[in-house]
């Protein structure tokens, strides 16, 4: 039964594939065309401006990997506070979900990477080929030295873009300054060179080539945002029963009499969006939310002496002229579990320990006997500070009766942000041992403050 | 086409998130240790380790791809 159906959406899925076109959005003016190029330029400047902020004498926001330690602005994030981190994706997936339930696709059509980006790369193919029109004529045009022309300026300006880029994207996680230098001077190291030329080749292809492809076969959240919708949630629609029946008139027409609706079927819509969807068939999965056809729309509607607002954003309920609810339990639940997870993070991160232990058995040897039939086992204690200033540590371990505790330098020492490695030996007498393997705990505590301090267990291993 | 970006996307995804997970508990230099390579930084650790988890994610999707061909 559900063979015939799979097998025509596939060849419909394939018949898209083949037969995309490149879409030349028109430039569009107007209220959210204002915000969303507001939206791009903050968010630009933020990702091109961030990794060259300074504080305390480094970078603000470092994901240092070679040294493991991930550094925004005053807070300092180990591997061991990974915690965090991923608290951090979960409050922004449930962000999503919150913004997507209130307001639909927000986060689409003005703050997505991808939208950023292609927004930029299309204001530079503007500048250089000029409007919709033009950028078809030329795509069609034989290859004369005015098109070659055109199009390695505009490729080359593309890469260059995308370069700085994948530089900038590097310069997270590698002090900037250092690649930048490195890159003007073309001694950049493999794998920091791999990395920057891959961001870049994937900002080239994504904004410069595949564009709405991206949007509609390749981003996850496109495919399940639908989940999140429901009557109340604001959608961008063309409101069928002012605008049909459409057809084109004079501008001194009286339309009702002719019995058409308030579309003038310019097309106008169809031509603005990047996606290249007509808005007037309805909601549409490969609408990303961008209002662009809302804004022509509406200069049309002003030039015919219409109401504007025949595309607006509205919900499913007030299309049907019913009431728009804004509280309902979907949102609350999102708002709710939102709330509860970033309060949950903010007093872990506020009440964090000041310092953390690892506690790393000697590898070489299980154990050892000395040379008064004592057993000694060896680890290797790992103090890290994680506090704004240097502090010296005593160390005790408990576990075992007569447990004898043996480090050369006392106290430790760990400067801010430091990681102290502690050779520690354990010696105990093999009566005291229950077991081949008993438990053991160390404690570490800073000398001046008792309330920084932070027990761990490890394994004593002895003869059996 | 769109079978490459099947094949390719999932896997690059995937890779990423198994990097993150991979490395915040297997510090890479005792991975360097381990197999020996002495002058091999981090940042390489963590970007063959990448390359490899993508590269078994390809290896799967193809490996779907492959399983989702009817059988006659």
């Amino acid at each position: 039964m559900s063979e015939p159906a799979a097998s025509t959406s596939s060849s419909i899925q394939q018949h898209l594939y083949s037969k995309r076109e490149t879409i030349y959005p028109r430039q569009v003016s107007g209220l959210f065309a204002r915000l969303r190029v507001i939206a791009a330029l903050v968010l630009l400047g933020i990702y091109y401006g961030v990794p060259w902020l300074q504080w305390d004498g480094r970078q603000a926001v470092l994901f240092d990997l070679p040294e493991r330690k991930f550094y925004i602005f005053g807070l300092v994030i180990w591997p061991q506070d990974f915690i965090y981190l991923t608290g951090l994706l979960i409050i922004a997936a449930l962000a999503l979900f919150f913004f997507t339930a209130v307001a639909g696709r927000l986060w689409c059509g003005y703050a997505c990477p991808q939208t950023v980006w292609t927004e930029s790369f299309l204001w530079i193919q503007r500048k250089i080929e000029g409007d919709r029109n033009q950028q078809i004529k030329l795509a069609k045009s034989p290859w004369n030295l005015n098109k070659i022309y055109k199009k390695s300026l505009l490729h080359s300006i593309w890469i260059l873009f995308s370069l700085w880029t994948g530089l900038t994207f590097v310069g997270y996680f590698m002090p900037i300054d250092e690649i930048a230098t490195r890159m003007v001077t073309l001694s950049l190291s493999g794998w920091a060179l791999f990395w920057v030329l891959f961001y870049s080749f994937a900002t080239y292809g994504n904004a410069g080539w595949m564009r709405e492809q991206v949007c509609i076969y390749m981003c996850p959240y496109a495919r399940f945002q639908s989940a999140m919708f429901d009557k109340n949630t604001l959608i961008i629609s063309y409101d069928n029963n002012r605008g049909e029946p459409r057809g084109g008139r004079r501008k001194r027409d009286d339309h009702k009499a002719k019995g058409l609706g308030d579309c003038i079927n310019c097309s106008l819509c169809v031509q603005v969006c990047p996606t290249g969807i007509d808005i007037r068939d309805g909601l549409q999965y490969q609408c990303i939310g961008c209002a662009a056809c809302i804004d022509v729309c509406d200069e049309v509607m002003e030039k015919m002496a219409y109401p504007k607002g025949l595309i607006r954003y509205t919900t499913e309920n007030s299309l049907e002229g019913n009431k728009t609810r804004l509280l309902r339990p979907r949102v609350i639940i999102y708002a709710l579990i939102l709330l509860t997870v970033m309060g949950a993070i903010l007093f872990s991160i506020s009440n964090r320990s000041a310092v953390e232990l690892d506690v790393l058995r000697d590898r070489n040897s299980l154990y050892r006997e000395t040379n008064y039939g004592l057993v000694e086992n060896i680890y290797t204690l790992k103090v890290i500070n994680k506090d704004s200033v240097a502090h010296e540590y005593t160390i005790s371990a408990s576990g075992i009766e007569d447990l004898k505790l043996e480090v050369d330098n006392l106290p430790v020492t760990a400067e801010s942000g430091e990681v102290s490695n502690v050779i520690t030996r354990l010696v105990a007498d093999p009566e005291d041992l229950v077991s081949a393997s008993t438990k053991v705990e160390f404690t570490i505590q800073a000398i001046d403050n008792p309330e920084i301090r932070i027990s761990e267990q490890a394994r004593f291993i002895g003869p059996r | 086409m769109q079978k490459l970006i099947a094949v390719l996307w999932p896997s690059f995804l995937v890779a990423g998130v198994a990097t993150i997970l991979f490395s915040n508990f297997v510090d890479p230099d005792l991975l360097i240790n381990a197999v020996g390579l002495a002058d091999a930084s981090r940042l390489a650790v963590y970007s063959i380790t990448w390359l490899c988890f993508w590269l078994m994610g390809i290896v799967t999707a193809i490996l779907t791809c492959h399983f989702l061909k009817p059988v006659n």
